[in-house]
């Protein structure tokens, strides 16, 4: 009997660690498969058995739908983790900036319908303007090329470009909504397959360049990486620094990163929610649902198409500037295509084309991911496998766009809309 | 009276096919004006020559005096030129009013900042064109429909729809292909009255019809293709009596 019981703690358990989140996502997993092998068996479901499943499911529906509760999560929730050690705040974060990620990808695959499989080109980018605009990194160049009319003093006691990134946020944004349009005006005949394989491709440019970008002129150090990144500093408020102290509490880096990027979230769902439900976002669905006939209802498809990249860009490169700073160096190998896949996984498990399915999916998927590292390669299998199931059991996302527009909003008093039709229909 | 549409010799090659052969058209402001002939004559693609969709490989096309030819979709629908199109295509995914309100894109003109700010002028622009949509709507008799989608909708309404979206960009010269494919006499002969109608708000109508009887009934002006060449053009009557079009539709000998 105890056997059994040690057997039936053990599979509880799970061999990914004694992580409670770890633990957590096995039985996640474990949970799904065996819903799955009922549903293989029986045929159906029954009733009782999802009951429990169901409710939770609502619970968890009304709260993430909710985004009053879920902006009340997101600011308690790096206080919580303090309690248990930093390790789980630096994975939050890493996640959140998955959640920018995501919903910047969004406006490209869920509003406009472009297949882009190179999100990733947008969030090097960013990184590495500000890798290369906050770091020594280019004062060997500098030295070399602007010796001459620029004088030392004029670049700070430390060698090299220390710019805030008060300015060099918006410029990292901008630089990547740049290459975003640089990448657009080719591909903008391409539809469907063919635009997946060339985006692709220039996620893969984008980070072979960085790779090789140290000859002759060493501008990117290559594969090594740029080193000693800038944390962000506001006045003399250092956000990587280790020393500030809130009263009695130590505020860790991460802390100060955390709400930054939250805020940045805030105002990009607000401004992507805002681009949604205007004339913008209406040609953005209509380009996704029939390019031809959105073209003759008069709209200029190339202009709108640059735009989404480009703006998916610019949420992608703010991303970047922020992840190098808080990371301290960057190199090409923490942009390889699988951050690419992975924002495209959340995006379509949220639901194509909502912004509050992009945010969970971010979440969900980002949680599964980050918090099973002793799965090593294999939590790439699980994690297809759980791409897999997620698809047979709800194809259309977690929180797929509720077709409620703007426009519908407003429809709602007027009670003649809604009595019933007198007369035949026409 | 001068032409609003004139097409001058106008040719469409796909490769070797001569699709459209040196073909002359006018329209004139304010008429019914159907174009007819057998299925591969090449009407759909006159009305996508006339609409952007494709580029005429030699010919003029003048639109109010302005030449047209190869100018962008867009920049036609702006200039005052709408189309429906043979196969249906509506935005699937997207509610009825939505559907109009794309239709009403090439009238909105507040730059896209100030969709993120709100500002004033772009609400107040919004909610005309929320307006003016309804307003099509209730004309086509869709209004009670409009939060469902349009993928919902039975074929006929989905026609009207169509319609109603090319409508809100409030063109000058409306092109129909085929409206009454697939619909039955008593649709045919609501889409007749509402064909009517619109002319009747000043808008030049540029017909394709394979029904007869609605095209006989309500054009001006039958022009008929076949293998790409015009073969007639006059009043209903004459058309319908002409040699080369018993000919081009039942064959030699009958």
């Amino acid at each position: 009997m105890s056997s059994f019981i040690d057997a039936l703690v053990a599979l509880l358990h799970g061999p990914f660690g004694n992580h409670p989140f770890a633990v957590l996502a096995w039985q996640v997993l474990l949970a799904g498969a065996a819903y799955l092998m009922v549903r293989l068996v029986r045929g159906r479901v029954p009733r009782q058995a999802t009951a429990p499943l169901r409710l939770a499911g609502k619970g968890a529906s009304v709260v993430l739908r909710n985004r009053y509760a879920l902006l009340l999560i997101g600011l308690l929730l790096p206080l919580v983790e303090l309690l248990t050690g930093g390790y789980l705040l630096s994975v939050t974060y890493s996640i959140e900036l998955y959640v920018l990620l995501a919903v910047g990808l969004n406006i490209v695959v869920g509003f406009t319908g472009l297949l882009d499989l190179g999100y990733v080109a947008f969030f090097a980018v960013g990184a590495y303007v500000y890798g290369l605009f906050a770091s020594p990194q280019l004062y060997e160049i500098t030295k070399q090329t602007t010796y001459f009319l620029v004088a030392q003093s004029a670049l700070g006691p430390e060698p090299g470009f220390h710019i805030s990134m008060l300015v060099l946020l918006p410029v990292a944004g901008a630089a990547a909504a740049l290459f975003g349009v640089l990448i657009g005006i080719p591909t903008l005949r391409l539809r469907g397959d063919y635009l997946a394989i060339v985006t692709l491709g220039f996620g893969e440019i984008t980070r072979i360049f960085a790779n090789n970008l140290d000859q002759p002129i060493n501008i990117t150090n290559g594969p090594n990486g740029v080193i000693n990144i800038d944390p962000i500093t506001i006045g003399n408020y250092s956000f990587g620094s280790p020393q500030n102290h809130l009263g009695p509490f130590q505020i860790p880096p991460f802390l100060n990163y955390y709400y930054l990027v939250l805020l940045l979230i805030l105002l990009t769902v607000f401004i992507v929610s805002r681009l949604e439900h205007s004339r913008v976002g209406r040609a953005w669905a209509a380009i996704r649902e029939d390019e031809t006939a959105a073209q003759v209802a008069g709209i200029n498809t190339r202009n709108l198409k640059l735009l989404a990249y480009a703006s998916g860009g610019f949420f992608g490169g703010m991303a970047g500037a922020i992840y190098a700073a808080g990371q301290h160096l960057i190199a090409p190998d923490s942009f390889q295509l699988f951050v690419s896949i992975l924002v495209l996984c959340m995006v379509v498990a949220g639901g194509m084309g909502s912004i509050p399915g992009a945010v969970v999916g971010a979440i969900v998927i980002g949680a599964l991911y980050f918090f099973t590292p002793q799965l090593l390669y294999l939590r790439i299998l699980v994690f297809g496998a759980l791409l897999v199931l997620l698809i047979i059991v709800r194809p259309q996302g977690f929180l797929p766009s509720a077709q409620r527009e703007r426009e519908l909003e407003e429809t709602d008093e007027d009670p003649s809309l809604v009595a019933p039709a007198p007369g035949p229909a026409p | 009276m001068t032409p609003m549409l004139e097409l001058k010799t106008v040719r469409k090659e796909f490769g070797g096919l001569v699709a459209v052969n040196d073909v002359d058209l006018s329209v004139s402001e304010g008429e019914i004006f159907s174009l007819i002939g057998p299925n591969g004559a090449g009407k759909t693609t006159v009305f996508n020559l006339v609409t952007g969709l494709d580029v005429p490989t030699s010919g003029t096309i003048t639109f109010s005096g302005r030449a047209i030819a190869g100018l962008k979709p867009h920049v036609l629908a702006q200039l005052g030129i709408a189309r429906t199109f043979q196969n249906i295509r509506l935005f699937g995914n997207m509610s009825v009013l939505g559907n109009v309100l794309v239709g009403r894109h090439a009238r909105l003109h507040a730059a896209y900042w100030k969709a993120v700010v709100r500002t004033r002028d772009e609400r107040e622009e919004e909610k005309n064109a929320r307006e003016k949509a309804r307003e099509y709507l209730e004309f086509v008799g869709l209004r009670r429909r409009h939060q469902d989608l349009a993928n919902n909708l039975p074929y006929g309404l989905q026609r009207r729809l169509e319609i109603a979206r090319a409508l809100a960009s409030e063109p000058r010269l409306l092109l129909l292909d085929e409206p009454a494919a697939g619909t039955n006499p008593q649709e045919k002969a609501a889409l007749a009255e509402l064909m009517r109608a619109i002319r009747d708000r000043g808008i030049t109508l540029f017909l394709i019809e394979h029904d007869m009887k609605v095209v006989m009934g309500i054009s001006d002006r039958v022009a008929v293709l076949d293998y790409g060449e015009k073969i007639a053009e006059g009043v209903p009557e004459d058309v319908r009596n002409n040699r080369r079009v018993i000919e081009a539709y039942l064959g030699k000998g009958a």
